[in-house]
């Protein structure tokens, strides 16, 4: 592809044009665009099978994409394998929780470090607020479910990331873990990374993403302000699968979850 | 409010956790095969008991092997294609001493040399490959391997290559059965020390892609040149041992480098244990001694051993150093009242011997 002026703007250390993955005859992700900018906190949202997942699959490299481009910083990625994306800054998490089972909480945390070599920000200041730091050497995989997918997402963040691709951070975790996904994702963001959110806890979404971007059966629904896209019509369609009659509560109201 | 900073130093403050690297040391099982093999080379050995010395020989023959099987299941992979490398390694050694010279020091670097860079080519071709095809692959390999050298006039063809001369240090003869074991010795502790140097360099690597590859690849850990790495010191280690059975029986002969003898170094790491070179180490004593043992039983010395193996998967999967480790993991927690999800930081997986 071409790299114009504009996907070498600092500002904008992603952007995706025309993505498209097809499984067999199966289009999971169709011709989807969208660009990230620096400290940008992008909320995806859309029913299970609108293809999420398979877009962070193809922009994180684990899924190569059948058309279309991965910008990186100024950089044509497509395509690329996840280690080189993560070198380059771009890292994602995963919807289960996805750590070295059988490794201390250190042992985790420090292959994190090792493997992003150069990139590796210091992430201690995280590690004492998720309360990581009482089950340092505690085997990961014995391990409360959220306390997992907490070390995963720090050791993302370990790696020093410009551009974070968070698949359902919250998904599975107990209410009052949620809060640590919120303080993770902000002091990300205001640190200078790009973060894209894809998650189903709507109260979640409202809290942290300006902007939204909603897809259905693998394309782009809408995109915008959450607060307005949250109240179209045909999200609530798309998500409820019933039509809004006037009066009837939106996505917005119902705090939609389908974890 | 902290920030994301980077930072190389971790000033943290003194109680804090830092997200470090813990430093990567010899195990004390690691410590404890190079100590046994370093006491054996330099210690007198009994000339007149024949039967010690054979039996030694035997196990430090194909030590090697053994842990050319274990660098590939540090990466849970099934290497069957051993004998192939080790035939690389035992023919270039042949022709070395019949054509070239027969300086110990050139055979052995002839034999880690060549089949290391054979592997090379066929490290490429099995780096996509897992599981059982992986170990299909490889099992293929050692069948190619064989079938052109039986196929092939100037190494002998089925008859292979004999009369190859006794290996010389500085003009010393080195044939005799002593001296034969003390290269054995030699070469297994030179086995065993570049697995542990390698192991030490790439300890983390090779747990995080045995353990959770797509994990590793997501934080920046690039996994082919590990595995190539991997594939490569197998090839090498496997060449050494090759090299040692053609010393000990003057002939490099096809027989010796049968595909199906792959399946005993695969026995010897999974009895022993793959936690570390002390697996592989107690695996082959144990088995090399039981064969002999069994010999003069025939048919029934296959059962016995088959049996052993059986049990051993069922009912001992992390093999009897994995096992002898956590049995005594256990009753130090038993004793000490302490939890069972708290682990020591520094490398403890290598411990577990």
């Amino acid at each position: 592809m071409t790299i114009t002026s504009s996907d070498i703007t600092t500002d904008v250390p992603l952007r995706i044009s025309g993505l498209t993955k097809s499984f067999g005859g199966v289009r999971a992700v169709k011709d989807v665009s969208l660009t990230l900018r620096t400290g940008q906190v992008l909320g995806v949202i859309g029913p299970n099978g609108a293809g999420k997942t398979s877009l962070v699959n193809a922009i994180s490299g684990r899924e190569k994409p059948t058309s279309g481009s991965v910008v990186l910083d100024g950089r044509d990625v497509t395509g690329k394998p996840p280690y080189y994306l993560s070198k380059r800054g771009l890292t994602r998490s995963y919807q289960h929780a996805n750590v070295f089972a059988e490794e201390t909480v250190a042992e985790n945390i420090a292959r994190a470090g090792e493997f992003a070599g150069a990139r590796t920000v210091d992430v201690d200041s995280f590690i004492r607020s998720t309360g990581l730091d009482a089950v340092w050497e505690t085997r990961a995989g014995a391990l409360p479910y959220g306390q997992q997918k907490i070390l995963g997402l720090v050791m993302t963040l370990h790696t020093g990331p410009s551009v974070v691709l968070l698949d359902e951070p919250a998904a599975g975790l107990e209410l009052s873990e949620r809060p640590r996904i919120d303080q993770l994702v902000t002091e990300c963001a205001e640190g200078g990374c790009a973060v894209l959110i894809v998650e189903h806890d709507m109260d979640l979404i409202r809290r942290l993403c300006p902007t939204i971007l909603v897809m259905d059966s693998g394309a782009v629904l809408a995109e915008g302000p959450t607060d307005e896209i949250l109240a179209r019509t045909d999200v609530l369609e798309a998500y409820l699968g019933t039509s809004e009659t006037s009066g009837a509560p939106s996505v917005h109201d119902k705090g939609v979850t389908h974890d | 409010m902290p920030e994301l900073t980077k930072t190389r130093d971790h000033a943290a403050a003194p109680d804090a956790p830092r997200a470090e690297r813990p430093r990567r040391r010899i195990s004390i099982a690691e410590g404890a095969v190079v100590l046994a093999l370093v006491l054996l080379l330099i210690l007198p050995l009994p000339a007149d008991n024949l039967q010690m010395i054979s039996q030694l020989n035997q196990v430090v023959t194909v030590l090697a092997s053994a842990l050319s099987v274990y660098v590939m299941m540090r990466l849970k992979l099934l290497h069957f294609g051993v004998p192939a490398f080790m035939a690389v390694g035992g023919y270039s050694a042949a022709l070395t001493a019949v054509h070239v010279t027969d300086n110990v020091v050139a055979l052995v670097g002839v034999s880690l040399v060549v089949p290391a860079l054979a592997a090379v080519p066929f490290g490429l071709i099995t780096m996509r490959l897992r599981g059982t095809y992986f170990a299909l692959v490889t099992f293929l390999i050692g069948q190619v391997v064989y079938l052109a050298i039986v196929a092939s006039d100037g190494l002998g063809g089925t008859d292979g290559i004999t009369g190859i001369p006794a290996p010389t240090l500085g003009g010393t003869l080195l044939g005799d059965g002593v001296a034969t074991l003390r290269i054995g010795l030699a070469v297994s502790l030179l086995a065993v020390v570049l697995v542990v140097v390698f192991t030490m360099v790439n300890g983390r690597r090779l747990d995080a892609l045995r353990s959770n590859e797509v994990l590793a690849g997501s934080l920046g850990l690039r996994s082919w040149p590990v595995r190539l790495a991997a594939f490569v010191l197998s090839g090498a280690l496997a060449g050494m041992s090759g090299f040692l059975i053609v010393n000990t029986l003057t002939t490099a002969h096809p027989s010796s480098f049968s595909t199906l003898t792959g399946v005993n170094y695969v026995a010897y790491v999974v009895v022993g244990g793959a936690a570390s070179v002390l697996g592989p180490f107690v695996g082959t004593v144990l088995l090399v001694f039981l064969v002999v043992q069994f010999a003069s039983e025939g048919v029934y010395a296959g059962a016995l051993l088959g049996g052993l193996l059986i049990f051993t998967s069922l009912f001992l999967q992390k093999g009897l150093t994995g096992t002898v480790h956590d049995l005594t993991a256990w009753v130090v927690r038993r004793a000490t009242g302490r939890s069972g999800s708290a682990r020591p930081r520094d490398d403890s997986r290598k411990d577990q011997t």
